[in-house]
């Protein structure tokens, strides 16, 4: 049985077994509606019935609450008859009684109807005789009871419901109807009422009872530890950083260092360095943001190796290779761009002081490209990019790598490699995995970076290079469908999404 | 190889080498495909002979498209599926390898039509006019440029100068407006026409002359015999120039060099062999030196890593074992990262929930709705969507959009977002720098100053920063409740109560109240 119930059946056997609806509420604390419920509950099941009653009440006009604080006008004009020797002109009477002259008749008539003086006509007017204070009347005793509030007129005995009569004609007290519902409780009720088993059953323990050692007197009400609870929103990771942060783990612990560098990149580091010719399509405007504001950085920061970069790409400079044979614009290579692929954080690890050989270097990248939002595109995205250098690195060495992220990284069963095409690296080799229930997949890039990249860079050893769609990786993790997942705003999303 | 097809007798194929002109027609797959099985030995085109063809180029299309390489193919008559492999690999280089016709386009013509000398030359664009191909009306130069298909697709590429490249022969008559159109009466080209001269133009020599070789060699493949044509340009001592040159060029390839990169142990022999396959004829020149060579059209080859992938395909990548590298490395998260994770730890002990956003975003977003003025910001050139045109400055205005679209979600909201931000320097030389910032907001019935005062306090404390709080005015937040956050004497961030017209702008109706930072460096040690 619920707590509120409980109270309600204590209540109407504490009231005799039988109370309003509003006595209940009194008693208990509890609002109308709480107690509606309970009576529900418990008609329901038999342990109380509900009585509906309709009652008159009255209560006082605005007349009636003036001649509840100042009397009725019978009785202030007996007073003052009274007062001045027990006879008075009857105007004289009324004005004295601060009373306008239009009450004469009233007055006069209710003072004869009660019996408390007479009227002697005399040839200077009407004379009112008063010989005693006359005692309370009716009238007077149901204005008293009355007073502020409402009473049921059925609650009065015979004699005051005929002065209410009355005092409802005179228009000094008005009526209305009123549904009065009550509760009775039944025997099932009584019985039901769940023993007083202490004198203190408290529902909450206090530290003072724990210090005083009260506990031990006390019973603690049970609670139903089964009935559901007001839910709670903890502070969470955002469901696709925490993957991220999963994958940032594993690549610590296979030895990768994290790189990190700017969004906002020189069309140099993006591209140039990577030996993209300045003409390639993937440097058109579908496919790489350029910037308006500011649209161009200056390259004295590379300054080392801008020289070499751009012979490269003209004639292969001493890198043994022919170079595009074009001719290389710096205009071209200091527009700014918004990063579009993770490779330009490898270029930044391989240009940076820091650099160790032999080194593991990994970033999780946020990448910019022109597409409009569809359930397969961002415009903004992660790519996972990495890079291994050391003299001893072959294309065994490159495949090991691959095979290794596809088992620890994606849970890949099996693993197979592809040729594949990049300006950047040759040999270049696809990595597809094979997962029980998705069948094989295209799961990363890879290659070890041509000469044309590395040398003018100041590296002379070999360069293995790879790049994992974190993104989609991500997808099939979660079985997303549609990768605008990824950046929702769907807060409650976010919030049901499960850890780990 | 993507599907078979064996009812109708047909493989589809990725081609996935956008360096690979050669491969681009059935003609060289075919040929790929013949060396690979073994089935022929890999072999240069030969050049049959010369033609009696001049080419005479104007020096006036020096800015223009300056660069034209021809040549006769005799002997074709080609199947209809010839023409149609031969239109596909015109369409494909022109695309891909000539950058859309920019940088190079092809055109066939029926040779026997065509008087010599031809003339690469300039036309005016309203004086000059010809029957476009397919058309049967005469059309200006402008009238194909701004009305027919190809002009409209393609015109972009000549429209900016006063004249147009034109070629025309002997007599006069125009072969093409290159790059956008050829002629109806000399450049239609049929399964009756006998003899194709190939034409090239474009911006840059190289491009066009391999262009040429790639075409005139997927042609040879169907039995027909190439003839070279002269080019004589204008310039002072510029001698002929004889296309197409169909010579090879030779590489030295380092059998330890290639071991070492594919970590393999194969005899030179083995070598040969597998480069053979792979297209490239080689033979011993020393103990550790072979001598390879590329076909013309093999324009892919620019170093010896090409010749070892190749090496590598014919020889099959899976049969690689594959090898974790041994070497010892240390690895770790960047400090960058450090320091952001021990913010989101603290921020998610207040019971925050961590939020991913957009960098990429609006000024409207960022600026307008914020109320705040700010003109220097990293600004696209080439937006493709109106609600991702500039890099945000700060975090709060992306997570206030984010919170626009959770009215209905469970009060109270708290959450934080760690990310980046992009601030362009004042000094003009257009640094930009990437900066993580760190923002909270809480909203709710009660949301308010001394709330978020109280998390910025324990996360700043958690870390260990010394910081002051000074009263400040910024017009996103409410007069009075705002303070600027300080450290030292730099100022780090802001933190007060939303000004409700703020709250208003964003379509949220509770009290919110938020800081943001730059990420602090850690002070702890």
């Amino acid at each position: 049985m619920r707590e509120n119930d409980v109270k309600v059946l204590r209540t109407l056997r504490d009231l005799g077994g039988t109370a309003s609806v509003e006595e209940v509420a009194r008693k208990t604390g509890l609002v109308d509606a709480a107690i509606a419920r309970s009576s529900l509950t418990l008609s329901e099941q038999g342990m109380v019935k509900e009585q509906t009653t309709r009652t008159t009440e009255v209560f006082c006009t605005e007349e009636g609450h003036d001649y509840l604080a100042n009397g009725l006008p019978e009785r202030r004009v007996a007073v003052v008859v009274h007062d001045a020797g027990g006879k008075l002109s009857v105007s004289d009477a009324v004005e004295q009684a601060g009373l306008p002259l239009d009450f004469v008749s009233i007055v006069t008539g209710w003072i004869a109807r009660k019996g408390w003086g007479k009227i002697e006509k005399t040839s200077s007017g009407n004379i009112l005789a008063v010989s005693k204070n006359p005692p309370k009347d009716e009238d007077e005793e149901v204005l008293a009871r009355i007073g502020q509030v409402s009473i049921p007129i059925e609650e009065l005995p015979p004699n005051l419901k005929r002065a209410v009569d009355r005092l409802l004609k005179r228009n000094i007290l008005a009526s209305k109807e009123r549904t009065q519902r009550k509760l009775e409780i039944t025997p099932q009720g009584l019985n039901a009422i769940p023993a007083q088993a202490s004198i203190d059953e408290v529902s909450s323990l206090t530290s003072e009872m724990i210090l005083s050692g009260d506990w031990e007197k006390i019973r603690l009400r049970a609670y139903n530890v089964s009935s559901p609870v007001p839910s709670l929103n903890p502070g969470k990771y955002h469901p696709y950083l925490r993957f991220l942060r999963t994958v940032k783990r594993k690549l610590v612990t296979l030895g990768f260092k994290e790189a990190v560098g700017p969004l906002v990149e020189t069309a140099f580091i993006n591209d140039d360095c990577l030996y993209m010719p300045q003409d390639h399509p993937a440097r058109e405007i579908h496919d790489l943001y350029y910037l308006k504001h500011p649209s161009k950085a200056s390259l004295e920061p590379w300054k080392d190796i801008v020289e070499k970069v751009a012979e490269t790409h003209q004639n292969g400079w001493k890198t043994g290779s022919a170079g595009w044979g074009y001719k290389y614009s710096r205009e071209e290579a200091s527009k700014l761009v918004l990063r579009s692929h993770g490779t330009a954080l490898s270029v930044r690890s391989m240009i940076s002081k820091g650099l160790q050989i032999p080194g593991k270097y990994f970033a999780i990248a946020r990448c910019f490209r022109p597409e409009l939002l569809d359930r397969t595109h961002l415009t903004e995205f992660n790519q996972a990019e990495g890079i291994v250098l050391d003299p001893s690195l072959s294309l065994r060495n490159l495949l090991g790598v691959l095979e290794m992220f596809a088992r620890e990284v994606a849970g890949a069963d099996k693993v197979r490699f592809k040729p594949d095409y990049f300006p950047f690296t040759e040999p270049s080799v696809e990595l597809q995995a094979y997962k029980e229930g998705y069948g094989w997949m295209e799961f990363g890039g890879s290659g070890i970076f041509r000469p044309e990249v590395t040398e003018p860079l100041g590296i002379k050893v070999p360069v293995i290079a790879w790049g994992l769609g974190i993104d989609r990786l991500y997808m099939m993790h979660r079985q997303i469908q549609d990768i605008r997942q990824l950046f929702t705003t769907d807060l409650e999303w976010i919030r049901q999404q499960k850890v780990g | 190889m993507e599907s078979l097809d064996e009812q109708n007798d047909s493989v589809s194929i990725e081609v996935k080498d956008s360096n690979h002109p050669d491969i681009w027609s059935i003609e060289g797959i075919a040929r790929a495909l013949r060396t690979h099985l073994g089935i022929a030995k890999p072999k240069a085109p030969i050049l049959s002979g010369k033609s009696n063809l001049m080419v005479r180029v104007d020096r006036r299309l020096g800015p223009i498209r300056p660069f034209i390489a021809t040549s006769i193919v005799r002997n074709v008559r080609p199947s209809e599926n010839a023409l149609k492999s031969w239109i596909s690999l015109q369409e494909k280089m022109d695309l891909t390898y000539g950058r859309k016709r920019k940088r190079s386009s092809i055109g066939f013509y029926q040779a026997d039509l065509i008087k010599s000398p031809l003339r690469y030359t300039v036309g005016n664009p309203d004086n000059t006019a010809f029957v476009p191909l397919g058309s049967t009306e005469k059309m200006t130069l402008r009238d194909i440029v701004e009305k027919h298909p190809k002009g409209i697709e393609y015109g972009g590429t000549i429209s900016s100068f006063k004249e147009w490249p034109l070629l025309t022969d002997g007599e006069g008559k125009v072969l093409s407006l290159p790059p956008i159109i050829n002629s109806n009466d000399l450049g239609k080209v049929n399964t009756d026409t006998k003899n194709i001269l190939v034409e090239v133009t474009g911006t840059n020599a190289t491009t066009v002359g391999n262009t040429l070789k790639i075409v005139v060699a997927a042609l040879a493949e169907r039995g027909g015999k190439i003839h070279s044509c002269n080019q004589t340009y204008a310039d002072k001592g510029a001698k002929p120039v004889i296309t197409p040159d169909l010579r090879s060029s030779f590489k030295e390839l380092s059998v330890s060099y290639a071991n070492r990169l594919l970590g393999s142990t194969f005899k030179p022999a083995e070598m040969i062999r597998a480069l053979v396959r792979a297209g490239h004829p080689a033979r011993q020149a020393s103990k550790d030196i072979l001598r390879v060579e590329s076909l013309c059209y093999r324009i892919d080859i620019m170093h010896q890593v090409d010749l070892i992938e190749d090496l590598a395909i014919a020889l099959d990548i899976n049969k690689l074992d594959p090898e974790w590298p041994r070497i010892w490395t240390l690895g770790g998260l960047a400090p960058e990262t450090e320091r952001s994770e021990t913010l989101a730890e603290v921020m998610i002990g207040l019971g925050y929930q961590e939020l991913l956003t957009y960098s990429l975003t609006s000024p409207e977003v960022f600026i307008d709705r914020m109320d705040i003025e700010h003109e220097n910001y990293a600004e696209l050139l080439n937006p493709k969507m109106s609600t991702h045109t500039a890099m945000r400055s700060w975090l709060l205005p992306s997570i206030l959009n984010l919170l626009k679209d959770n009215t209905h979600v469970d009060y109270p909201q708290k959450v934080f977002e760690i990310g980046p931000c992009i601030l362009v320097r004042e000094n003009g030389e257009g640094q930009t720098e990437t900066r993580y910032k760190i923002a909270a907001v809480t909203i709710h019935t009660a949301a308010g100053f001394t709330e978020i005062r109280s998390c910025l306090d324990t996360l700043l404390a958690s870390i260990g920063l010394q910081f002051q709080v000074v009263p400040t005015t910024q017009p996103s937040f409410l007069e009075g409740r705002t303070g600027e956050v300080m450290s030292g004497q730099k100022r780090i961030g802001v933190v007060g109560e939303l000004h409700p017209k703020i709250i208003r702008a964003w379509g949220l109706s509770l009290p919110a109240a938020a800081f943001e930072l730059e990420i602090p460096p850690t002070a702890v040690a």
